[in-house]
C-alpha cells in the first residue's frame, strides 16, 4: 500500500490534480467505484485496485480459516444434530409411570387404595414406633457412656497433673501454645463458625491474595 | 501479497457494486425464502414431517454461511457450533413469525446474530467472576494451524501468516460492537450494505459509514504487517 506522503505527489504526465488519499480511496470502495479521478488516473487507479484486493485476501483468510475450522463432516453432524433437536420438538415428552412393571395406573392404584392398604398403614406406624424406641435406648446408652469418659481438654488434664504433682510445671512457652490451639478449638466449633474463620483467614492471607479475594462476592 | 496470488484474482469488486455482481449461483437467498414460504405452509397444515423434510434442505444452505459468522463472532467452535443449531431450532419454532416478503436470510442472520450477542454477553459475566476452566480457543486456533495446511508452505510463512491471522483478529476483536458487526457480515459473510442494515436496524449510510471507520482502523492496526499466506 503507498503511503500518504507518496499518494500526494502529482504524476508527471498527467495534469495536476492531487491524488486520492486512503481515505477517499476507501470511500470511492465503499460509496461511489465510479470515480472520474478513478478512471483518468492511473495510480491511484493501482492503489485502488491494491486496497481491494487486500480486503478480499482479508475476506478469503478469514473464509477458509473458518472453513479449516467447520469441516464437511463437522458441518454434516451439525445437520443430524439440529434436524433431531428438530423431531424433539415435534414430540414433547411424555410422563413415565414409576414404578412401572407392567401394571397400569390402575393397578398402582389399587395397591395404594384397594385392601392392603391397612396393612400397608399398620406396618407403617410399626415401623415408627419401633424406631423412635430403638431411637430413645440408644441416646441414653452413648449419653451414659460419654459422660464416664468426659474428654478433658489438654490444658485442663495437665492442670490436673500438675497438681498432682505427676508432671513438672510446663513453661510459659508451653501454655501459650496450648491456650492458642484452645482458642482456634473453641472458633471451628463455635457458634459463629464462618465468620470468625473468615477473620482468622484474613490474619493469615497473604496481602496479594486478599487483594484478589476483595473482588469476589461474598 | 505473491503475483500468483494476484493474478489468480483478476475481477475486482468494489462493495457499492456488489449487489449486482454477486453470482446467483453463489448464493441464491430467494431459494431459501421461498423453502421458508413452503415450510410455513406445512407447518400450517399440521404436516411436521413434511415441513422438517423442507427444513432441512434450508440448514444444507445456510449452515456454512452461518457457522463462518458464528466462527468469526465467538472464536470458539464449540460454541459457534451451538449458536448455529439454537439459531435454526429457533427460526423453525418460529416459522410462524416469517414475513414472506423479507428474505428469509436477513431474518435468520438476525436471530444469529442475536444469539452470539447474548452468548458473548455470557461469557464476559462468566470470565468477570470465574477463572477459565480449559481454553478451548487455543485449542481451536491449534485446528487452524493444522488442519489441511498446504505443504508448499515454508515454516517461515507458516510462522508469518499465524502471526498475520493473530493481530488480524486482535485487531478485528478490539473494534467497537457495531463496527465489528458491520464489518464480520458485510466482509466475512458478504452480505451486501443493504442486508446488513436490515439484519442490524441501522441506516444503509449509517453501515457505510461504521465499515469506513472499521476498515480504516484495520488499516492502521495492520499497517506495516507483511501478508504471508
Amino acid at each position: 500500500m503507498h503511503t500518504e506522503s507518496h499518494a500526494h505527489l502529482p504524476h508527471p504526465t498527467l495534469d495536476l490534480t492531487p491524488h486520492l488519499t486512503d481515505d477517499q480511496l476507501m470511500e470511492a470502495y465503499l460509496f461511489a467505484p465510479d470515480s472520474p479521478h478513478l478512471n483518468g488516473c492511473g495510480s491511484c487507479r493501482a492503489r485502488y485496485d491494491n486496497l481491494i484486493r487486500s480486503l478480499e485476501q482479508i475476506r478469503d483468510d478469514a473464509v477458509s480459516e473458518a472453513d479449516r475450522v467447520f469441516t464437511d463432516q463437522r458441518l454434516h453432524d451439525q445437520r443430524d444434530r439440529i434436524l433431531r433437536r428438530l423431531e424433539r420438538h415435534g414430540h414433547p415428552g411424555e410422563v413415565v409411570m414409576f414404578p412401572n412393571r407392567g401394571g397400569t395406573q390402575q393397578a398402582a392404584y389399587r395397591l395404594l387404595l384397594g385392601p392392603a392398604r391397612r396393612w400397608v398403614a399398620g406396618a407403617a406406624v410399626a415401623g415408627l414406633v419401633a424406631g423412635l424406641f430403638l431411637g430413645f435406648a440408644v441416646d441414653r446408652r452413648v449419653g451414659s457412656v460419654s459422660a464416664r469418659r468426659t474428654i478433658k481438654s489438654p490444658a485442663a488434664l495437665a492442670a490436673v497433673a500438675w497438681q498432682r504433682g505427676s508432671i513438672e510445671r510446663p513453661s510459659l512457652a508451653a501454655i501459650q501454645d496450648e491456650q492458642m490451639l484452645i482458642e482456634i478449638e473453641d472458633l471451628i466449633t463455635g457458634p459463629h463458625r464462618l465468620l470468625e474463620m473468615r477473620v482468622l483467614d484474613d490474619m493469615t492471607t497473604p496481602p496479594e491474595l486478599q487483594k484478589q479475594e476483595s473482588v469476589v462476592p461474598r | 501479497m505473491t503475483a500468483a496470488r494476484a493474478a489468480s484474482q483478476p475481477t475486482l469488486t468494489p462493495l457499492a457494486n456488489r449487489d449486482l455482481a454477486s453470482p446467483p449461483a453463489v448464493r441464491a437467498p430467494e431459494a431459501e425464502t421461498a423453502l421458508a414460504a413452503q415450510v410455513q405452509d406445512f407447518s400450517a397444515s399440521g404436516d411436521q414431517d413434511g415441513a422438517r423434510e423442507l427444513f432441512s434442505q434450508i440448514v444444507a444452505l445456510q449452515q456454512r454461511r452461518a457457522s463462518r459468522i458464528a466462527w468469526h463472532y465467538l472464536r470458539d467452535a464449540a460454541e459457534a457450533d451451538e449458536a448455529v443449531q439454537d439459531a435454526f431450532v429457533k427460526a423453525y419454532t418460529h416459522i410462524a413469525s416469517f414475513q414472506r416478503n423479507l428474505s428469509f436470510e436477513v431474518w435468520f442472520t438476525r436471530i444469529l446474530i442475536n444469539g452470539c450477542l447474548d452468548r458473548q454477553k455470557a461469557r464476559m459475566r462468566r470470565s468477570r467472576w470465574l477463572m477459565p476452566v480449559a481454553d478451548t480457543t487455543a485449542h481451536d486456533q491449534h485446528v487452524v494451524e493444522h488442519a489441511s495446511r498446504p505443504s508448499e508452505q515454508s515454516p517461515e510463512d507458516l510462522v508469518l501468516a499465524q502471526e498475520w491471522r493473530g493481530q488480524l483478529a486482535a485487531a478485528v476483536k478490539k473494534l467497537p460492537g457495531r463496527q465489528r458487526l458491520v464489518f464480520l457480515l458485510c466482509h466475512y459473510a458478504d452480505h451486501s450494505t443493504r442486508d446488513v442494515a436490515e439484519i442490524t436496524g441501522l441506516n444503509e449510510s449509517t453501515v457505510r459509514v461504521h465499515l469506513f471507520r472499521a476498515i480504516r482502523k484495520l488499516r492502521t492496526a495492520m499497517e506495516g504487517q507483511a501478508y504471508a499466506h
